[in-house]
């Protein structure tokens, strides 16, 4: 810009700059009806969740097997997953395998060690669903966090995100690559099957069932057994909770479990986005001052100016 | 008083083509190689990208540091047209320029760095309020159309009574003439809507950029994680504004070999220092309220690039920049600007990758060569094409030699 | 592993389902306890009173013997076939750990309760205190074969896998704090053959990888001295035999060797002799010389005695013979040879026969 449309501004009525800043104003109040309507009740009592008891974990990866089997992923045959030497490295999930088991020393016992299964959280407050910027994930009542491939771009925020480091993206895929992450089997339990994995894990490590009663026994297994728990139940108010609980024999930092605060994930971050953009009145009050600033600014030039 | 009594902004009338120039192009040639490799065989096949580190350079440098750097847009705007001090007219558009180019290839950067880039317009559809990546890209994506209808008159400018069309399209000349005069006529009179729509936006943006990384909660160096990092992200966007304008012009006026404009840079230096101050502050001050500077005691990369980061891109360049002397020394005042833009994008960089350490993680993340080479690419592309529109528009300022052959045919004046 | 067996017995005995439905088929015997149970003492079926399930049960001894020899296990309609479970081998081998209640709880002193009684055939249930019966019948063994057998690998129950026989060591040589002869030297194998020792007699709260851990197949071998348990622990398990024994029987500078008849009585076992156990020839836990006339101990054979069984049946001659006429030095082992009585002619001239009349 230069003086010479810098004049013809300085042609503008006072009503016409309050017209047009008003009907900007207007027009953005208005956007937020068109947000999306969040899930109903997403934290209602009955949601389910999964208790993984890893002292009963035995280590025999057919959650693994049927994890893949039911998801449709490539899988060798079952009789290959006992071999045990894949626990010598730390494995993670990722697009190929939704969920894995890894091996820890047991110093009570260490011809025994512990297994821990890992996979998807399904957080109570999930900061994936928080996170990402078209709503492609989202919690569902049943307690299962899932993903739609509708609406996916692909930015991987939702890994940056993640209090647990799950989510997966499928980085040498050009056309239509999919985050991949446990699901809690939406879709089954849908059909009133179990998650595949509880349904194939021969020794019940992985108990099926609604949160708070999973909560209740999980309290109980510590209280009567303590020498064979520490007293913690991991997930219960990790990042505001968690659908999937986990009980262990030693430490939850020496199996790796990242240490969490109790307050939900994308609580700091919302309430940030929520208070710049609460209802749309900050970036408009901003806005009116920019105006008023302007239009003072530019009358004094006017008057104090050489023109 | 004012500057454009005898400052104009003048189509620059140099070649194209220099030595210089042709290594840009074969750095962007060989950055579209890469890019090419990235489109056919996926993110995978280029980058060192994993499921611990989804996000390398590319969002890092080409993104939130590219939305840093383009600050200067909006901070001159804001200077020039909200607070109307027409002495900075001059560096308005070249600021005006690199913004758009900026934020032009924010956008490419996006859209090669998300795995289904040609999904790039479902934030505009699929809409997640609570996400501050989707608020980021509603304004970056709003404000780059803001910032194309900003520079429009800039085009008008060039074309009125000067349209050309070759053969039969001759006949239309007259009609595209009266378009863009009746454009220019409503641009002029709508345009204060869009300059401070523009800097909502980029107040807006900036500041939510900062958010990005709030949720990544303890997975981010508490040396930066901290819920004011969107004000940091803010004050730091609006701080490099100037030294990046002071940065660009010296460099547009060394490359084009024309007169520095020091009257107007060492005053944009010393407007710096109070917003680098503003800045500093703040940075200290969180870190001494959330008692982070414990981990200064540690050696180790987020230490050393915590304190390279404000020692080199905030207190040096404060230190020139509040010298009366130092600012109107142009070797000086080139290094604390070029400092503090170095610091910014050390900023964003430390922020979306040094500070970034997941839980579980096989390694630490390094851009791979094609990341680096995609990015250095993008970054030629946009010096080139900011060449061509400088020596194609009036877009930088220079003395008002109206004895010469192209006067003339800059209508407006 | 204990811990979940332990975790097992509560688990089941926090089931309503079972303390309310399941009454036993036959009366409760006096002998336990109702209060061990039962908080008032007048329970009735709709307010059973019930105490929250202790862990210390009553331990009421079964005997082994009464134990089924193999139970079939599983449906066999997943992925893997039904299990043959051999009970009463593990029952013997429990009896080194914790019996009968190293796998059962609850023993009312009635009939055993089937483990489906309480823990449920299917996993979709809604009372989800104790596991299914899959679950539950996996915790139990698995645990303890993991823990041995380093995998957990399906086949070794749901196969036709033979679980090795653990490799009994020979003799022990332990060295103790004792300054006149610190070695003692343990013949394990001989004590288990000769005096018929059950693994249970000496071996108390072991674990199945105690014996059993295939790691050690790759492990060194074991050390030719081992030092011992603390000394009450030690003398205990061996004075229940040698009581009376001074301390230099059994206390020396250096391993001893093991137990050779021939060698410390003069008097060798032959093949017969030698897989008997002592107290057999021994009795009276005394182990004094005995008379090696073998009509001192095989006083009513005569008459009995079918030598054709031996392959060669006597004619009459022979069988007029006393024993040792052939079988000299007692040797009943080797068939003795014609020659040693009988000339060169035999066969083609038998005695008995008139010489050139054929």
């Amino acid at each position: 810009m230069n003086s010479s449309s810098g004049d013809k501004e300085k042609g503008l009525t006072r009503r016409a700059f309050i017209k047009n800043t008003v009907g900007i104003a207007a027009g953005l109040t208005s956007l937020p009806a068109l947000a999306q309507a969040k899930p109903e009740n997403i934290l209602s009592p009955d949601r389910m969740g999964v208790l993984v008891d890893t002292t009963v974990c035995i280590g025999c990866r057919n959650c693994e097997w049927g994890c893949k089997t039911s998801h449709g992923l490539p899988t060798p045959p079952l009789e290959t997953y006992e071999d045990a030497s894949v626990f010598e490295k730390m494995r993670r999930p990722d697009d190929k395998a939704l969920t894995v088991v890894n091996s820890y020393p047991n110093p009570k016992d260490p011809k025994a060690p512990y297994t821990v299964k890992v996979q998807c959280m399904h957080c109570d407050h999930p900061a994936c669903v928080s996170a990402c910027i078209v709503g492609a994930l989202s919690k569902e009542e049943s307690g299962s966090v899932i993903w739609d491939t509708g609406k996916c771009i692909g930015c991987r925020y939702c890994i940056v995100a993640c209090p647990f480091q799950i989510p997966a993206f499928e980085y040498y895929q050009a056309l239509q690559p999919e985050i991949r992450k446990c699901d809690f089997c939406s879709g089954r339990r849908k059909d009133g099957k179990l998650p595949a994995c509880v349904e194939s894990c021969p020794a019940e490590a992985l108990t099926y069932g609604p949160r708070e009663e999973l909560v209740r026994i999980a309290r109980n297994r510590v209280k009567r057994y303590p020498q064979r728990y520490v007293n913690y139940v991991y997930g219960e108010y990790e990042v505001g909770g968690t659908s999937w609980l986990y009980l262990a024999g030693r430490d939850f930092a020496d199996l790796q479990f990242p240490k969490l605060g109790k307050n939900p994930a994308p609580g700091v971050s919302e309430s940030i986005q929520h208070g710049i953009f609460a209802y749309f009145v900050p970036p408009v009050a901003l806005y009116g001052l920019l105006g008023l600033l302007m239009w003072v600014s530019k009358n004094n030039s006017d008057e104090g100016g050489p023109k | 008083m004012s500057a454009d009594h005898y400052m104009k902004p003048t189509p620059i009338d140099k070649p194209f083509l220099t030595p210089g120039v042709t290594v840009l192009l074969l750095l962007a040639l060989n950055g579209l190689v890469f890019l090419a490799i990235r489109l056919f065989s996926g993110i995978g096949a280029v980058t060192n990208l994993n499921n611990q580190y989804p996000w390398g350079v590319w969002i890092g440098i080409d993104v939130a540091s590219g939305v840093a750097l383009a600050a200067g847009g909006f901070v001159t705007a804001a200077l020039g047209h909200v607070m109307n001090r027409e002495e900075y007219h001059a560096v308005v558009r070249p600021a005006l320029l690199t913004a758009m180019l900026g934020y032009t290839f924010v956008a490419l950067g996006v859209m090669i760095d998300i795995g289904r880039w040609y999904y790039i317009w479902h934030p505009l559809v699929f809409w997640n309020g609570s996400s501050a990546l989707f608020e980021v890209g509603i304004c970056v994506t709003i404000y780059v159309n803001v910032l194309y209808i900003e520079f429009l008159p800039v085009v008008t400018e060039r074309f009125i009574g000067r349209v050309n069309l070759p053969g039969l399209l001759s006949g239309l000349k007259g009609l595209v003439d009266r378009l863009l005069r009746a454009l220019e006529r409503g641009l002029s009179k709508t345009m204060f809507i869009f300059i401070i729509a523009g800097v909502v936006l980029s107040t807006l943006h900036q500041s939510s950029l900062g958010t990005l990384m709030v949720i990544a909660g303890p997975k981010m160096h508490p040396l930066w994680q901290t819920p004011v990092l969107p004000l940091l992200f803010l004050l730091s966007a609006i701080s490099v504004g100037f030294p990046m304008v002071i940065f660009e012009s010296m460099l547009a006026a060394r490359s084009f070999g024309l007169k520095l404009e020091m009257h107007i840079l060492s005053k944009l230096g010393t407007m710096t220092a109070p917003l680098l101050g503003i800045y500093l502050a703040f940075k200290i001050g969180d870190m001494f309220i959330r008692k982070t500077f414990v981990y200064l005691t540690v050696l180790n990369t987020a230490s050393v690039m915590f304190i390279l980061e404000l020692l080199i891109g905030v207190v040096i360049p404060l230190r020139i920049f509040l010298s009366r002397e130092a600012v109107k020394s142009p070797p000086l005042l080139f290094v604390a600007a070029a400092l503090t833009v170095l610091g910014v994008a050390m900023n964003r960089v430390n922020t979306f990758l040094v500070a970034y350490t997941p839980p579980y993680s096989f390694g630490s993340y390094f851009p791979s060569i094609g990341e680096i080479s995609v990015t250095v690419g993008f970054i030629c592309i946009l010096v080139l094409i900011y060449r061509a529109l400088v020596i194609i528009f009036p877009v930088i300022s220079l003395p008002d030699r109206s004895l010469s052959p192209r006067a003339r045919y800059t209508i407006r004046g | 592993m204990k811990a979940i067996y332990a975790l097992l017995i509560c688990l089941a005995a926090s089931t309503r389902a079972f303390a309310q439905t399941e009454i036993p088929a036959e009366p409760v015997p006096s002998k336990v306890d109702c209060r061990l149970c039962h908080i008032s003492g007048s329970p009735t079926k709709e307010k059973p009173s019930l105490l929250q399930c202790q862990r210390v049960m009553n331990k009421l001894a079964r005997s082994t013997q009464q134990a089924p020899q193999t139970i079939t296990l599983g449906t066999g309609k997943g992925t893997y076939g039904q299990v043959k479970f051999s009970h009463k081998a593990h029952a013997e081998m429990g009896e080194m750990g914790g019996g009968c209640y190293q796998c059962h709880h609850y023993d009312h002193g009635g009939e055993i309760q089937k483990c489906g009684n309480c823990h449920s055939a299917t996993r979709a249930r809604s009372d989800l205190a104790s596991p299914d019966l899959k679950g539950a019948l996996h915790q139990l063994c698995v645990g303890c074969h993991k823990e041995w057998g380093h995998t957990a690998e399906c086949s070794t129950c749901h196969g036709k896998k033979n679980i090795p026989n653990p490799d009994l060591p020979k003799k022990i040589a332990f060295r103790t704090a004792y300054n006149r002869g610190s070695i003692v030297t343990f013949t394990h194998a001989d004590h288990v053959k000769s005096f018929g020792l059950k693994c249970a007699r000496c071996h108390q709260d072991q674990t199945c990888s105690s014996c059993h851990d295939s790691g050690m197949n790759g492990a060194p071998p074991r050390a030719a001295v081992k030092d011992s348990d603390p000394m009450k622990a030690s003398h205990m398990a061996c004075f229940s035999c040698h009581a009376k024994d001074n301390c230099a029987s059994c206390h020396s500078g250096k391993p001893m060797d093991t137990f050779n008849h021939e060698k410390s009585a003069g008097w060798r076992l032959n093949r017969f002799h030698n897989a008997l156990a002592c107290q057999r020839c021994h009795t009276g836990g005394k182990f004094a010389k005995l008379n090696t006339d073998c009509q001192s101990c095989h006083k009513d054979w005569q008459g009995k005695f079918e030598h054709k069984k031996t392959g060669l049946a006597l004619d009459e001659t022979h069988s007029g013979l006393g024993c040792d006429s052939c079988h000299g030095d007692k040797e009943f082992l080797a068939p003795p040879a014609c020659s040693a009585c009988h000339d060169k002619s035999y066969p083609k001239d038998k005695p008995g026969h008139i010489v050139g009349k054929g």
